[in-house]
C-alpha cells in the first residue's frame, strides 16, 4: 500500500511537473498549427518570431523601465504583427502557390535572418542574471500548490491557462466564424477565394498579423523559462513542438495541445522513473543516459516514419504539390561557343591569377580562410546533390560532415591511422549512416524530409556526440578532439600551403563526380524524381532506391568535406562547425546562391568563409586604398549582418530556384550575347527577352 | 563577473550559443572540482616576487636595440586582446573587463617607467564573435604586430595556431583541454588533473553542516559528466571522515535546463539531499536555486563554480543565501596584505573600470607577460620569454594566486596517473551572507590547503601567498 501511494504521488507530480514545460510546447505548437493552416507555410521561423518579442518585451521592461503593459503592447501587439505583415506582404504573399519546400527554405532563411537583424536595430544582447520576467507582477516568484503535490508560480499559470484559452479561441474562430473559413480557404486557392468576393489579400494578411501576435505572445509567456534570451534555444523550442504539432498532423488544435502536454509529461515521466528503474536494473542505464535527453526528437522521428497520417495532410491533397516544374538548363548550356570559349579561358585566367597571388602573397590567416572556403565548397556539393538534384531538403549534412570529422579523431587517437585513410573511411561511414537514415524516411516527401533529418541531427547532437566511441574518451578529456594533418610520403600536410593544394585536389574530384552524377544517369533519375513521383515509378524508377543513393552520396561528400574540415582545424571542433543550427545556415548559404551547379556551392563556400573578412571588416577598402591602416572607421561591421545578407537572399529561393549564381549568370550571359550581337551587326535589333525561368502563380 | 562563466554553438555561426558555452563551462567547472597544478614548496614559504619590484635577469630599466622581434619597437612592446562579446550567450562581461584589467596593468607597470626603456601596450582588442576565434588568433600572427596575445575566450579554436607559431599567449583559465601540452599557453589557472577527487567540495559539504550531497552535472560533453562524477567520488572518498555522503549524481542535465528541473530536485528532495555540488554555469544555478524554491528546499546549500560576481548574486535576491562560491584567485573580499590585489583595486579605479573577477584575469595575465619579459632579460625575443616563463617554478601573480610551477604546469594527467608529489592542494571559497560575499577562510590567510602528499583527510591550513 505504501508503494501503491509513493507510486501514486510520483506519477501525480510528475504529471503536474511536466505540465508547466507542455504548456511551453503545446503554446509553440498550437502557433505553429496556426500559421501552417492560415499561411501554408511551414514555418520555422515562428521561434525567430517569438524571440523578437520576447527581446524587445524584455528590452522594454529591464532596459527602458517600462511598465508591463506598454512593454506588451508594443512588442506583442505592435511588432508582432507588423513583423507578420511585412513578412506576408513583401514575401509570402508572391510565395502563394509556390512549392511547401520553396517556403520551407525561405522560412529557414528567415530563422536565420531575424533574430540578427532585430538585435542589429535594438541593439539586444543577453545580461547575465537578468532573468525575462513574465506579464504578471512575482510571475516566478509567486507559487500555489492546487493539488497539494507540486506548486506552480504565476508565469507557469498563465502559460498553461493561456495555452487553452488559445486552443479554444482558435478552435472557434475555425470553426464558427466566417473569417476563419476564408483564412484557410485563401491557403487552399486565393484565386478561388476571390471569385466569391472575399480579397484574398486583405485575408492573408490577417492570418499572418494573427499567427505573428501569437508568436509574440508564446514567446513573451514562455521568455522566463531562460535565464538568458538567445534565439537558438527559441529555435530548439520549435523544433521540440513540430513533435506536438506532428500529433495533431499540423492541422488540430486541440491535438497540438494534447501533443504539447503530452510530450512535457512524458519527459517528466522519464525523468522521474528512469533514473530509479537505471539504478535498480543496470540494463536500463543507457536508455536513462541517452534516450531521455533525445525524447522530443524520437518521438519526432517516429511519428513522421511509423505515421503514415501525418505525411498525408495537406500538402499531398493538392494534386500538384507532388509535381515540380522541370528545373530550367543551366546557363552554361544555353550560352553561345564563342561565349563559352571566353568564359572558360576568363575562368582559367582568373583562377591562375587568384592562384598564384594567393600561393605567392596570402599570409596565414589569408591561407586558412581560404583553404576553408575550398572544403566548405566540397561540404556544400553534398547539398548540391541532396537538394539541388534530388530535391529533398537534408537539414543533418552537418552530421554527416560531424561523422567524417570524428572518424578520423578516433581512428587517428586510437590506432594511429593516417589522417587520409581515416578521411576516407568516415566518409564511408557517413556515407552508409546517410543511406541507413533515407530507409526510415523513404517515403516522405517536401517538408517532412527536411524535419525528419533536423530530428536526426538534433538526435545526434543530443546523444551521440557525447558518447566515448564518438567525440568523448580518454583523448577528449585531456585534450579534446584534435586531429592530425596527414603526410602522404615525403609530402607534409602540416604545411598549410601544401594542405590548400590537398584541398583543391579534394575539391575538384568532388566537383568532377558531381558534375558526372548530374549528367549521368543517376542525375537524369534524381531529376524525374523530382518532376514527379508517380511519372518516374510509371517508367520503373524506384523512388526509394534512388533516395538511398543521393543521401548515400551526399554522405559520402559530406563526410569528407568534414574530415578535411577537422584535419585543417586541427581540431573537430564539432560545435564551431557542425550543429544543427550552424548547418543550417549552410543550406540557407547554398540555396540562395545556387544549389543545382558546382559554382554555386563554391560561392556558397567563399561566401561563408571569406564574406566577413573581405566585406564586414573592410579588407576590400584595405586593398583599393593599399593599406589596412586606411579602411574607414565604420570597419568590422557586424558579423551578424552575414546572417541578415544571405537570410534574406533565401527569399529570392522562391522566384529564382535556381539560385543567385544562376540568375546572374544567365542575366550576364543574356547582356553579353546582346552586345556581341550588336557589335557584330550594328543596328541589329538586341534578340528578344529569353523565357527566363521564375515561379508563377499557377491558377488552378 | 562570472569567472567560470560560459558556451555553442553561433560569430562564426549563429549556431554555437549555448552549447558551446557548455563545454567551456565544463572546463571551469573542472577549475572548482579537481584543483590546479602547484609547485613543491608548502604555502608560506612561496616566493613573493612583486610584479613591479625588480628583474630578476637584470634592470628592467635597461634598454637593448632589439629588431626583427614582432610587436617590439624602441619605444612599445604591443600585445593583442582577443575574447568573446559578440554572441556571448551568457550575457556577461568577458572581453571588455578582461581588456581592461590587462590595461590597468600596463598602465601600472608603465607609471614605473615600462621594461627595458619601453612601454607595455595593447595594440588591438578583437572580438571572436564566440565563433571565430581562430581566424583571429591567425590575424594576430599573420599581422607580425604583436609580441604577444592575451585571450578571454569562451570557444579557444586558435591556440593550437599560436601555439604552433610560437606566440606568447595568456588566457583565461578555461579551455583546459585546448592549453593542454602547448608550451606556449598560459592560462591564468592551469587544471591539469579534470578527474581528481580533492577535497574542497568534502570541506564545503561539511562546513555546511550536510548530511546527504548531491552532484550535478551538464550531459553536453564527456568533460561535463567528468566533473560531476569527480564530485561523486571525492564526496563518496571522504565520507568516513566529513559525514556526508553522496545520495544523488546526475551527470546529464539537458545543456541550458530547457525541461525545468523540477523532477530530479524531487528525486534529491526524497533522498534527503541538504548540500548540491553542481557542474553547471550560473544561469542554470539560478533555475536550480528556483525549483528548489518551489519545492520548499530554500535550506538547501549549494556550492558554486561559476557564480562569482555580486551583482548576479544580489539579482537573484535570496536564492543563494548561505550558499559557497568557489574563487580562482584571492577575493576581493580577502586582506589584501602584501599581494598585487591592492594595485589591482587602485589601477582599476584610476584608469575608470570597475573591478570585475574578469578584469582580475587579465590583470594576472598582464602580470605573467611582464615577470616572463623580466626574467628573459633585456634582449628578449618570443623564444626567450617562453623558455623563461616555462622555467618559473611559483608564479603566483604577485600573491593573487596559488603558485603555479610553469616545468610542469603543462602538461595534464588522471586521477590514476596521479603522483603524491607533495604539492599543497588549495582551494578559495567565499560564503553568501545577506546578498554579499564573506571570506570563509581568514582574510589574511584566504587559501583553505591540504598537503599533497598526503591525500588522505585532514581539516585545512589557512594559508596566503605572496
Amino acid at each position: 500500500m505504501i508503494f501503491a501511494s509513493a507510486l501514486g504521488e510520483d506519477l501525480a507530480r510528475a504529471l503536474l511537473q511536466g505540465m508547466p514545460p507542455g504548456a511551453v510546447y503545446a503554446l509553440i505548437a498550437i502557433g505553429f498549427v496556426l500559421a501552417y493552416k492560415t499561411s501554408g507555410v511551414f514555418n520555422l521561423a515562428f521561434g525567430a518570431q517569438a524571440y523578437v518579442s520576447a527581446a524587445l518585451y524584455f528590452q522594454a521592461r529591464q532596459e527602458w523601465d517600462w511598465g508591463i503593459l506598454p512593454a506588451l503592447l508594443v512588442s506583442v501587439f505592435l511588432l508582432a504583427p507588423a513583423l507578420g505583415l511585412i513578412l506576408e506582404r513583401l514575401i509570402f504573399r508572391h510565395l502563394r502557390t509556390s512549392s511547401s519546400v520553396a517556403k520551407l527554405v525561405v522560412a529557414i532563411g528567415l530563422t536565420v535572418a531575424i533574430p540578427s537583424l532585430f538585435d542589429v536595430v535594438v541593439g539586444f544582447s543577453p545580461v547575465a542574471g537578468q532573468t525575462p520576467t513574465g506579464i504578471i507582477p512575482g510571475g516566478a516568484n509567486v507559487f500555489y500548490q492546487p493539488f497539494g503535490v507540486y506548486a506552480f508560480s504565476r508565469d507557469e499559470l498563465m502559460a498553461m491557462g493561456l495555452a487553452v484559452v488559445a486552443m479554444l479561441g482558435l478552435a472557434a474562430l475555425f470553426r464558427f466564424s466566417a473569417i476563419g473559413l476564408q483564412m484557410r480557404a485563401v491557403v487552399e486557392s486565393p484565386r478561388m477565394t476571390e471569385l466569391n468576393g472575399i480579397q484574398a489579400d486583405r485575408v492573408s494578411a490577417f492570418s499572418w498579423a494573427l499567427s505573428s501576435v501569437f508568436a509574440g505572445l508564446a514567446g513573451v509567456l514562455i521568455a522566463p523559462r531562460f535565464n538568458t534570451l538567445a534565439a537558438p534555444d527559441f529555435f530548439n523550442l520549435v523544433v521540440v513542438a513540430i513533435a506536438a504539432a506532428a500529433v495533431g498532423r499540423l492541422m488540430s488544435l486541440p491535438r497540438a495541445l494534447a501533443g504539447g502536454l503530452g510530450l512535457g509529461v512524458f519527459i517528466a515521466l522519464a525523468n522521474t522513473f528512469l533514473p530509479a528503474w537505471a539504478e535498480a536494473h543496470p540494463i536500463l542505464a543507457p536508455i536513462q543516459e541517452n534516450v531521455a535527453p533525445a525524447v522530443p526528437f524520437l518521438v519526432l522521428f517516429a511519428l513522421l516514419v511509423l505515421w503514415p497520417a501525418v505525411r498525408t495532410t495537406k500538402e499531398q491533397a493538392d494534386p500538384l504539390s507532388g509535381v515540380d516544374p522541370p528545373p530550367p538548363s543551366l546557363a552554361s548550356r544555353e550560352r553561345s561557343s564563342g561565349l563559352t570559349v571566353a568564359t572558360r579561358v576568363f575562368a582559367v585566367v582568373f583562377f591562375l591569377t587568384v592562384g598564384f597571388v594567393v600561393f605567392t602573397r596570402a599570409d596565414v590567416n589569408w591561407l586558412f580562410l581560404i583553404t576553408q572556403s575550398v572544403i566548405l565548397s566540397t561540404i556544400f556539393l553534398s547539398i548540391t546533390v541532396i537538394t539541388g538534384l534530388a530535391g529533398q531538403i537534408s537539414l543533418c549534412q552537418g552530421t554527416f560532415a560531424a561523422i567524417g570529422g570524428f572518424t578520423v579523431f578516433q581512428l587517428s587517437d586510437r590506432y594511429g591511422t593516417s589522417a587520409l585513410v581515416a578521411a576516407l573511411i568516415g566518409a564511408v561511414v557517413a556515407s552508409a549512416c546517410g543511406a541507413l537514415l533515407s530507409l526510415p524516411i523513404r517515403r516522405l516527401g517536401g517538408v517532412w524530409v527536411a524535419i525528419a533529418t533536423l530530428a536526426f541531427a538534433f538526435f545526434f547532437d543530443a546523444v551521440m556526440v557525447k558518447l566515448p566511441w564518438v567525440g568523448g574518451g580518454g583523448t577528449s578529456l585531456l585534450q579534446g578532439t584534435r586531429v592530425p594533418r596527414p603526410t602522404i610520403g615525403p609530402w607534409d600536410l602540416g604545411d598549410d600551403k601544401a594542405f590548400l593544394v590537398l584541398a583543391l585536389v579534394v575539391f575538384v574530384i568532388t566537383s568532377l563526380a558531381v558534375i558526372q552524377i548530374r549528367e549521368g544517369t543517376i542525375g537524369r533519375t534524381l531529376r524525374a524524381l523530382r518532376g514527379s513521383e508517380l511519372a518516374s515509378q510509371s517508367i520503373g524508377i524506384s523512388p526509394a532506391r534512388s533516395r538511398v543513393l543521393a543521401f548515400a552520396l551526399s554522405g559520402f561528400i559530406a563526410g569528407i568535406g568534414g574530415a578535411m574540415l577537422s584535419m585543417q582545424q586541427e581540431n573537430v571542433n564539432y560545435t564551431l562547425n557542425f550543429s544543427p543550427f550552424a548547418a543550417l545556415f549552410w543550406l540557407v548559404l547554398v540555396v540562395s546562391l545556387g544549389s543545382r551547379t558546382v559554382e554555386g556551392a563554391a560561392q556558397a563556400g567563399a561566401a561563408y568563409a571569406l564574406f566577413e573578412a573581405i566585406v564586414l571588416r573592410g579588407a576590400v577598402f584595405g586593398w583599393i586604398l593599399r593599406s589596412a591602416d586606411r579602411i574607414p572607421g565604420i570597419f568590422p561591421i557586424s558579423p551578424k549582418w552575414r546572417f541578415i545578407i544571405f537570410g534574406l537572399g533565401t527569399i529570392q529561393f522562391a522566384r529564382h530556384p535556381e539560385g543567385l549564381v544562376e540568375f546572374n549568370t544567365r542575366r550576364a550571359h543574356r547582356r553579353t550575347e546582346a552586345l556581341l550581337a550588336r557589335l557584330r551587326r550594328p543596328g541589329a535589333a538586341p534578340p528578344p527577352e529569353p523565357d527566363v525561368p521564375e515561379a508563377k502563380e499557377v491558377v488552378p | 563577473m562570472l569567472l567560470g562563466g560560459v558556451d555553442d554553438t553561433s560569430g562564426g555561426t549563429v549556431s554555437l550559443s549555448m552549447r558551446t558555452v557548455g563545454v567551456a563551462l565544463v572546463v571551469a567547472v573542472g577549475l572548482a572540482a579537481c584543483g590546479n597544478s602547484s609547485n613543491d614548496a608548502s604555502p608560506a614559504s612561496t616566493a613573493a616576487a612583486d610584479s613591479g619590484a625588480a628583474a630578476q635577469n637584470g634592470d628592467r630599466n635597461e634598454f637593448v636595440s632589439i629588431s626583427g622581434v614582432p610587436g617590439v619597437s624602441d619605444d612599445e612592446i604591443a600585445y593583442s586582446v582577443v575574447g568573446t562579446k559578440s554572441n556571448n550567450p551568457l550575457g556577461t562581461c568577458i572581453l571588455d573587463c578582461y581588456a581592461a584589467g590587462v590595461e590597468a596593468y600596463f598602465a601600472y607597470q608603465n607609471s614605473a617607467g615600462g621594461i627595458y626603456g619601453r612601454d607595455l601596450v595593447v595594440r588591438d582588442v578583437l572580438d571572436d564573435e564566440l565563433g571565430q576565434n581562430q581566424v583571429r588568433s591567425l590575424e594576430v600572427i599573420a599581422a607580425e604586430k604583436d609580441f604577444g596575445v592575451f585571450q578571454a575566450t569562451l570557444v579557444a579554436s586558435g591556440w593550437g595556431a599560436l601555439d604552433d607559431a610560437g606566440v606568447p599567449t595568456y588566457t583565461w583559465g578555461i579551455n583546459a583541454t585546448e592549453a593542454a601540452n602547448r608550451t606556449h599557453i598560459w592560462p591564468s589557472l592551469p587544471v591539469r588533473c579534470q578527474d581528481c577527487t580533492t577535497r574542497s567540495v568534502p570541506y564545503a559539504a561539511k562546513l555546511a553542516g550536510a548530511r546527504h550531497a548531491a552532484s550535478l552535472g551538464y550531459g553536453v560533453s564527456e568533460n561535463s559528466k567528468v566533473c560531476a562524477q569527480t564530485v561523486a567520488k571525492a564526496i563518496e572518498k571522504y565520507e568516513p571522515d566529513t559525514g556526508v555522503d553522496i545520495v544523488y549524481t546526475n551527470d546529464d542535465l539537458a545543456f541550458g535546463l530547457p525541461n525545468g528541473i523540477a523532477p530530479e530536485v524531487t528525486a534529491m528532495k526524497k533522498a534527503g539531499v541538504d548540500f548540491i555540488s553542481t557542474c553547471i554555469d550560473l544561469n542554470g544555478m539560478k533555475s536550480l536555486a528556483q525549483e528548489l524554491s518551489r519545492q520548499g528546499m530554500d535550506n538547501v546549500v549549494l556550492y558554486h563554480p561559476n557564480s562569482y560576481s555580486e551583482a548576479f548574486v544580489a539579482e537573484a535576491g535570496d536564492l543563494f543565501e548561505g550558499d559557497y562560491v568557489t574563487v580562482q584567485f584571492r577575493p576581493f573580499e580577502s586582506d589584501p596584505g602584501d599581494s598585487s590585489l591592492t594595485e589591482f583595486l587602485r589601477w582599476m579605479k584610476k584608469q575608470g573600470d570597475e573591478p570585475s573577477e574578469l578584469a582580475m584575469v587579465g590583470w594576472i595575465n598582464a602580470t605573467q607577460a611582464f615577470e616572463g619579459l623580466l626574467a628573459a632579460g633585456p634582449n628578449f625575443d618570443r623564444a626567450k620569454v617562453t623558455a623563461a616563463t616555462n622555467a618559473m617554478t611559483d608564479f603566483d601573480a604577485g600573491g593573487l594566486l596559488e603558485p603555479v610551477d610553469w616545468t610542469v604546469g603543462h602538461v595534464p594527467y588522471t586521477n590514476a596517473t596521479r603522483s603524491a608529489d607533495g604539492s599543497p592542494e588549495c582551494t578559495l571559497l567565499v560564503k553568501v551572507v545577506n546578498g554579499a560575499f564573506e571570506m570563509v577562510a581568514p582574510p589574511a590567510q584566504p587559501w583553505l590547503c591540504w598537503s599533497g602528499s598526503d591525500l588522505t583527510w585532514s581539516e585545512p591550513k589557512p594559508s596566503a601567498f605572496g
